[in-house]
Order: structure tokens, then C-alpha cells, then sequence
């Protein structure tokens, strides 16, 4: 936990700020049917265990709003199950909103009464975030990116090498010295994001998308401290510092005069930047934002990228990250990717918004306090990529790549886990 | 006469209760700034027809026995809500048909059944258990009892009965917006807000057609 001191009273206080119109009816809504526990990671990964089931999660939310907002709860708490939100109850709540739920919103999806749960959880994580209860580790990454300007807190001058030198590697591949990496170029048509375990570990996403932006010939840019996709405060809940994380993109995408603002593979970031920033900021972002799938299924479709799906001849299969598949409504696009660049594409089952979470989502890779569970949880996703059969496993989203890679050797599953552009770029037939 | 009188007045509160409740839920509902990818109007009528399918939902394809029950435990509750009213009218001269008696009785046995079975499983499944309290239990029992006791009076047509019937029928309605039960008002809501989520974001209802944004390439 941070070392700020605890302050329950805050806690209500914000608790009561986020009862708008949605939240109050989702605190009236949950029957406690119980039927979505085969919905849930957590809850498939520990039969035995009913703290979770996404209703006793929610349970535990609700509870503490029947005490403090029904008459009924206030009178009598024994009959209603209501709580007073102590100490010892908000660190029950930090181990459930934190620990034991990713916020994938996949038993709201299939809940008998529609319940967002996703939401109500953020809320509880939002409370707890004024209270001084948010995991250290999570907190962390956030504080990096909020103070340095991106969460792996990379100096401007190391990005800029990085990005040079990926700049050289690509010229010398292709034996073309007009190949650029654009950095701060005024009124591009696109500013590019990145997640910044990019330049720090995967650099090939970067070259990858390089090679499609030259064979597409866009005008592009990055930015030299302006990149992050990233946004962790999703997670911990603080809507001040999401604003922040994400708010710097649009304004760094405007200060340059770029067309529009193309966010990374990143499921959360896309989330965050596309979804939730405008009513974080209270206003609408006032420039167009959308995801580099889209961007890279119009190209294929308008003929930009020539492709050779013999290029990619193993099997291959595709993750959905929860929240740019079921939370924002990307679904088909990297599925158009793939069928036109690999020649074996094969889908898990379920899919699309029906997917599971892999079980990196909610700010877990960054909550080491968890990984235990965090495996665990995860053993759904290995049953499903090795029912598949397949060698490889795509998914739009960082975060993702970073479990998938734990599952792969945790689970044995022997697989190759990649992101659609390192896969599309493999594809491209170059020159004419 | 009197009775029905005072069940009556338990229901005007009852609905002026919840009433309040959604009004102040709707005032203090926020706009959401962001640019919609999908239709929310799509996505409320999904929630309302194709998205309460079972294969629509896990918690309907994977359950379909509790599934159907709570479907038939509602209906139940719906015909014997419509009966009181039907009785009321009785009372005041009107002619009820036969064949609308017998579905009633029918709605009202399944219902009742059903509902048992859901208050069994509730005190039988340990995971169930661990997310009840007693106003799920009492909603439950308060709501069989009802169903019990309009299917005595329809078999017995005894005066005591009726009295019977209409008292836990007013019980019912003031308990309404207290406790668990005031979901029958919440779950309307609920699904619009369900709609307009996955519909706004182009999540539902699904369009395995849709490719791209069609962004402004150069």
C-alpha cells in the first residue's frame, strides 16, 4: 500500500461523488443469481472458492452502498447484508477489486441482468485510490508516467537512439536510405503512439510498424516525450491522473498539427485514450483518435500493402485483449489482418467479445503481490491457445504479449506470441 | 372491500417509491463525451429481444434450468399480480372468462414452482449461499407466499382467503422498494444502460461485417 495514511472518510466521500445515474442503478441491479461464475477467470480457476465469483465481488461493493445509501441498510444491516466501510473492510475490498478481478468485463457481458461490472469496480477502485489503498507497485507505474512521461520512465534521449537506430536497421534491411522515422514532424497525418516496452524490449514492433507506414507511404510521426499508449491509472482508478496520461496525447497530436491520433496495440491504452478520456476531461478530444488496426485493415483494403500470406506458413491464432475487443469495440479488424497475412489463421474458443481475459488486464503485471493467482487465472487462456494447435499466438496489446509469454512458459505451451503488425509486416512484398 | 383498499394503497406507494428512486437515478445520470463508434438505440433493442436469448448469455446458455425458472418465477408473480387486479374487478361486477382463469392457475403453479426450486437451490448451493443475505432469502419467501396464497383462494374461493391474499399482497408492495425486490425496477434500466454501452462502442449487436473506420489516409 502507499505510505500516505489511510483515510476511510475520503473513501465515502468519493464513493458518494461516483454515484451518478449508472452506477446508482447497478448498485440496485445484482439479484445474486450467482450465474456468472462459469464467466469468470478467477472464479473458473478456484471452484472452491465463492470470494471469486464476480457476484461475491460485487456483494462486497454493494454492501458498503446499502450501508451508507438505503434506508433499509442503514436500519437493519444484519438483514440486508450491508457493511460500514472500516479498515479492516476496505483492505477486504483492496484484496477483491485489486486482487481477484482483472475488470475484463466478461460476467457483465454474460450477466442475466446486464450488470457492468467492469465499472462498478473501477468505481470501488476509485474510492479506495482516495482513501490511500492502492497496491504500491500499481501506483508506481502510474507515478512514472505521470513524472516522466512514460511508465518505464525512458529519457527523451534514449528514446530518440533507439528510435534512430531501429531507423539505420531498417534502411539497411531494405537497402533503402529514404526510409524515415519521423520524430516531432509538424502536420503529419498521423501521430503513432507507443507502449513503451517497445523501445525498452521489443523494438521489432516498432520496426515492424515502420515497414508498413513506408510500403503504405503515410506521413507519420512519434513523438519524442509524448508516446506513451499507456495509461495505468485505468487501473488504479485515479481519473485526475488518467486525464493527465492520457490528455498529453491529444494535446501533443494537436501541437504538432497532426491529422489524427493513431493509437498502438495497446487494449487498455486504446481504451483509455478512445473511450474514457473525453468524459475524464469533460469535454470531447476534438481531433479524430483510432486504433493502428484500423488503420492497417484500410490499407489492405485500399491496396496500400501488397501481401504474401505464404510468408507466414505456421499455424497461427489470435487473442482478443478484453478491453479494445469487448470494452472498445475493435473485433473484426484484426481479424481482416490476419486472413490476409498469414495462410493458417485458426480462432480460440469462445472469441471476439466473448473471449477470456489472458489475465494481464487490470493493472495485474504490475501488482507482484498477485502473480500467483495471476498464473492461475490464466490457465483458461493455455487450454484455449493449445486446443488451437497453434504456433503462434497474435494479440493487439503489450500488456497481453507480457502474460501470454508467462503462460507460454508456465504452461509449456510452446508457442511464439506476437503482435498483428510484427505479423503483417512479415507479409509485405517490397518494391514493385 | 376494505383490505383491497389498503393493498391498494401499499401499491401507489410502492410505485411512487420507485418512482423517486429511478428520478433521482435519471438526474444524476452524465452524458458520455465520446465519439460513438455503434448506435446505442442498436444496442438497447439487442438488450431487450436477441440479447435476452440464452445463447445470447453464459449465465442463460450454461443455466438453462435456473434460467428458465427465474423466467418462469417472474411470469407467475406477473399472473398473480394481474389476477388481484382481475379480482378487484370481479368484485366490482365484472365477468372473468373461464380460459383466462385456467392460465392464470397455470402461470401461477409454474411460477410458484419455480420459485420454490430457486429458494431450495439458494439454501442448498454453497456459492449461492456465500452471496445471500436474509433479503434474499425473505424477497424470495415473501414473493412464494404470495403466489401460495392466490392459489389457495383460487381453489378454496373462501372469503378468509381473499383477506389472506390481498394482506400479503400489500406486505409485498411495501417491501418492494426496501429491500432486493426493488430490482424489478433497476432491471429496465439496467439493460438500456447494458444497450447503450456495448451498442454505443460497436460491441453489440455484432457486425462480423465491419471492417476498418474508414480513416483519412494520406
Amino acid at each position: 500500500m502507499n505510505q500516505k495514511q489511510v483515510d476511510i472518510k475520503a473513501a465515502l466521500v468519493k464513493f458518494r461523488e461516483l454515484l451518478d445515474g449508472k452506477m446508482r442503478v447497478y448498485m440496485n441491479a445484482c439479484v445474486h443469481c450467482g450465474l456468472c461464475a462459469d464467466s469468470c477467470h478467477y472464479a473458473l480457476a478456484n471452484p472452491d472458492d465463492p470470494s471469486m465469483l464476480p457476484a461475491f465481488k460485487i456483494n462486497q461493493i454493494t454492501s458498503v452502498f446499502r450501508r451508507y445509501h438505503t434506508i433499509l441498510g442503514r436500519l437493519l444491516p444484519a438483514w440486508t447484508g450491508s457493511q460500514a466501510l472500516d479498515r479492516d473492510y476496505a483492505d477486504k475490498l483492496v484484496d477483491a477489486v485489486f486482487g481477484k478481478c482483472t475488470m475484463c468485463g466478461r460476467c457483465g457481458l454474460n450477466c442475466s441482468v446486464g450488470l457492468n461490472t467492469g465499472q462498478l469496480i473501477r468505481v470501488t477502485r476509485s474510492a479506495l485510490v482516495e482513501a490511500g489503498l492502492v497496491p504500491r507497485s500499481l501506483q508506481a507505474t502510474v507515478d512514472n508516467a505521470i513524472n516522466t512521461g512514460n511508465n518505464m520512465a525512458i529519457s527523451e534521449k534514449e528514446f530518440v537512439e533507439t528510435i534512430e537506430w531501429l531507423q539505420e536497421d531498417l534502411q539497411l534491411e531494405l537497402s533503402d536510405d529514404s526510409i524515415r522515422f519521423p520524430i516531432n514532424k509538424k502536420n503529419a497525418n498521423i501521430l503513432y503512439t507507443l507502449n513503451p516496452r517497445e523501445p525498452k524490449f521489443f523494438p521489432l514492433s516498432i520496426s515492424a510498424m515502420g515497414k508498413i507506414f513506408q510500403t503504405a507511404g503515410e506521413n507519420w510521426t512519434l513523438s519524442s516525450n509524448n508516446y506513451d499508449v499507456t495509461n495505468y491509472a485505468l487501473f488504479s482508478g485515479n481519473d485526475n491522473e488518467a486525464r493527465k496520461i492520457s490528455g498529453r496525447l491529444i494535446n501533443e497530436a494537436k501541437r504538432l498539427g497532426a491529422g489524427q491520433l493513431v493509437l498502438a496495440e495497446c487494449g487498455h491504452g486504446f481504451r483509455a485514450t478512445r473511450w474514457e478520456l473525453a468524459n475524464w476531461a469533460g469535454e470531447k478530444s476534438g481531433i479524430k483518435i483510432i486504433s493502428v488496426l484500423e488503420l492497417m485493415a484500410n490499407y489492405i483494403k485500399d491496396g496500400r500493402l501488397k501481401l504474401d500470406a505464404s510468408k507466414n506458413p505456421e499455424r497461427v491464432t489470435l487473442h482478443d485483449p478484453c478491453n479494445l475487443v469487448r470494452g472498445g469495440g475493435i473485433i473484426e479488424e484484426q481479424r481482416y489482418i490476419l486472413k490476409n497475412a498469414v495462410k493458417d489463421f485458426v480462432e480460440m474458443t469462445p472469441n471476439r467479445e466473448q473471449n477470456f481475459c489472458c489475465g494481464g488486464g487490470g493493472g495485474m503485471l504490475s501488482m507482484g503481490e498477485y502473480s500467483e493467482r495471476r498464473q492461475k487465472a490464466g490457465k483458461i487462456k493455455a487450454d484455449q491457445i493449445r486446443t488451437t494447435g497453434a504456433k503462434v499466438v497474435a494479440t493487439p496489446c503489450h500488456n497481453c504479449i507480457d502474460q501470454l509469454n508467462e503462460l507460454n512458459t508456465h504452461y509449456q505451451l510452446g508457442v511464439k506470441i506476437k503482435t498483428v503488425s510484427e505479423i503483417l509486416a512479415e507479409a509485405i512484398i517490397f518494391g514493385n | 372491500m376494505e383490505i383491497i383498499n389498503l393493498t391498494l394503497t401499499a401499491a401507489v406507494f410502492c410505485f411512487i417509491s420507485l418512482g423517486i428512486m429511478i428520478l433521482i437515478t435519471v438526474s444524476k445520470l452524465r452524458q458520455d463525451l465520446s465519439e460513438p463508434r455503434g448506435s446505442s438505440t442498436a444496442g438497447i433493442i439487442y438488450a431487450f429481444t436477441k440479447g435476452l436469448m440464452p445463447q445470447a448469455k453464459e449465465s442463460a446458455s450454461h443455466h438453462l434450468l435456473s434460467y428458465t425458472a427465474g423466467i418462469l418465477f417472474h411470469i407467475g408473480i406477473l399472473a398473480a399480480f394481474c389476477f388481484s387486479v382481475i379480482i378487484y374487478l370481479v368484485l366490482t361486477e365484472i365477468a372473468i372468462p373461464d380460459w383466462l382463469l385456467f392460465l392464470i392457475v397455470a402461470l401461477i403453479i409454474v411460477g410458484l414452482t419455480s420459485g420454490s426450486g430457486l429458494l431450495i437451490k439458494r439454501f442448498v448451493n454453497k456459492r449461492l449461499r456465500a452471496i445471500s443475505n436474509f433479503d434474499d432469502y425473505f424477497s424470495n419467501i415473501i414473493v412464494n407466499v404470495f403466489l401460495l396464497s392466490t392459489l389457495i383462494f383460487l381453489f378454496s374461493d373462501s372469503n378468509a382467503m381473499l383477506r389472506i391474499m390481498y394482506i400479503v399482497e400489500g406486505i409485498l408492495f411495501l417491501y418492494i422498494p426496501f429491500g432486493k425486490l426493488r430490482h424489478s425496477a433497476y432491471f429496465f434500466a439496467t439493460r438500456i444502460m447494458f444497450g447503450t454501452f456495448y451498442g454505443r462502442r460497436g460491441v453489440l449487436p455484432a457486425n462480423r461485417k465491419s471492417v476498418g473506420n474508414e480513416p483519412e489516409t494520406s
